[in-house]
């Protein structure tokens, strides 16, 4: 691809154009300084840590996942195959306290308390400042400058958000969200199993590494895709599946889109500028 | 002594030093604010609201910083570029995406089209001219449409290549190449209307 050279008498002018030395006028930036050091004297987030092996699926698993998989089944059998039989089972039916009458919660609290707390987490969108997002920029209230600097001064220092009481239309629609199709796993699994139907080649396990660093990059669950936000241009990557289409995926700098063969779509958050790193290692077989 | 880069004083800010993102902003700040002020011509009234909007999101996207891709610099302008054009949006001035329907052919020069014009280096004695000249070049940026404005800015001033524009503005390469050439063949076209060959010297 290449570059159109830069014209030398127009970035000349440029240089020399009235307002060439101009700068942003002072209270601007104070007030933008100011900003910034109250942000850097709040406490940083408490960081995500490594994302647990267990509760994904072998197929994003690296070496060391599958690896670690193999060993627990290995212990896990032993200790199975070694367990005295029998009578200790027995008398443990015998000391089990009676079943709770119907109807009865027996859920302990922290078990009760979590999938209610954690919905509304859940439901947070994502910063949107993350990225130079178009569509965020859509959306977003034309914001006059102390407006903006209040809500940059607060965001970052809100409150976790908690539940009001019980029936209350704060709780049922954070519940309600809870209930909705997000998940943390990459939809694409399935198109991916049956586009390898168990045979291994170079360019399916090429779109297969390829999809595991799409889904590396992600951030935040996947959701479901409105019709409005599904592009009309031609898709960055085709996943075949034997002759048919298994699935596309559209990259933009700050989400990324997947549509399966019946065109159902789910998009995620993408980290900054992994649109780029993503472009470069695109297999071509599949572009 | 070594200059740090972009994307360590971020990381550093987004750790908690505020001197860090002080340093960014001196080093971004006015090249930026020259950028808000060019894109948005006559609503340069808003130029304030637009700079002051951009540093605020990057100061609430630090954690989320990750330098992988795009230049921290492509990134700021380009978010910047976003919340210009959603202000002339809102202020009531058409933002079209097909610029370059009914353009037809752009323009080429037949021959050298600076013929007799002072070169570039800008000698002292020259330095009358190109203030002409950069004046007229503003008058005639207010000229292009502002997606051809927004692809001559961030390719001839903040330097970025036609396919780092394709990336940030989410352009196709063909697209974001179309409408530079437009964009350079209408301003030569300007400002040779305006300052003809060496007439100015």
């Amino acid at each position: 691809m290449s570059d159109i050279a830069r014209d030398e008498h127009l970035r000349a002018a440029l240089r020399h154009a009235p307002d060439a030395t101009l700068a942003a006028p002072e209270a601007v930036s104070a007030r933008i300084l100011a900003a910034a050091h109250r942000a850097a004297s709040e406490p940083a987030p408490a960081a995500p840590g490594r994302r647990r092996w267990w509760p994904l699926p072998v197929w994003q698993l690296g070496p060391s996942g599958a690896l670690a998989s193999v060993l627990l089944a290995g212990v896990v059998g032993l200790l199975w195959h070694d367990a005295p039989p029998g009578p200790a089972r027995i008398e443990d039916t015998a000391q089990a306290p009676p079943a709770p009458p119907a109807g009865v919660d027996i859920a302990p609290p922290a078990a009760k308390a979590q999938p209610v707390a954690a919905a509304p987490a859940a439901a947070l969108p994502t910063p949107r400042a993350q990225a130079p997002s178009r569509k965020a920029a859509d959306t977003a209230e034309a914001a006059v400058p102390a407006r903006a600097l209040a809500a940059a001064e607060s965001a970052p220092s809100a409150p976790p958000p908690t539940l009001p009481g019980r029936g209350s239309p704060l709780r049922r629609s954070a519940q309600g969200l809870a209930a909705s199709p997000a998940t943390p796993d990459p939809p694409w699994a399935d198109a991916l199993h049956q586009a390898s139907r168990g045979e291994h080649t170079e360019a399916g396990d090429a779109a297969a590494a390829w999809l595991r660093e799409v889904a590396r990059q992600a951030q935040g669950p996947w959701r479901a895709a409105l019709d409005t936000v599904r592009p009309t241009e031609a898709a960055d990557f085709v996943l075949p599946a034997g002759g048919a289409m298994g699935g596309r995926l559209w990259l933009r700098p700050e989400r990324v889109l997947w549509c399966d063969a019946a065109d159902r779509c789910q998009q995620a958050a993408l980290r900054p500028g992994a649109e780029h790193t993503l472009r470069q290692a695109l297999p071509p077989q599949s572009r | 002594m070594s200059e740090e880069s972009d994307d360590a004083l971020m990381r550093a800010f987004a750790a908690g030093d505020g001197r860090a993102f002080e340093r960014l902003y001196a080093r971004h700040q006015a090249a930026l604010y020259r950028f808000v002020r060019r894109l948005l011509g006559s609503a340069a009234a808003q130029a304030d609201e637009v700079f002051q909007d951009t540093w605020l999101r990057l100061i609430q996207a630090r954690h989320g910083w990750h330098p992988q891709g795009a230049a921290f610099r492509t990134w700021l302008f380009t978010l910047a570029h976003h919340r210009a054009v959603d202000c002339l949006r809102k202020s009531g001035r058409e933002v079209s995406v097909d610029v370059d329907v009914d353009d037809g052919d752009a323009w080429q020069p037949a021959g050298e089209p600076w013929a007799g014009w002072p070169a570039p280096g800008a000698a002292a004695e020259d330095q009358v001219f190109w203030r002409a000249a950069g004046q007229r070049l503003l008058d005639c940026l207010e000229g292009l449409p502002t997606a051809q404005r927004t692809v001559f800015l961030l390719h001839h001033e903040d330097g970025l290549s036609v396919a780092e524009l394709a990336r940030s503005l989410e352009l196709g390469f063909e697209t974001a190449k179309t409408r530079l050439r437009y964009a350079m063949s209408k301003l030569r076209t300007c400002m040779g209307a305006y300052l003809p060959a060496g007439g100015a010297r």
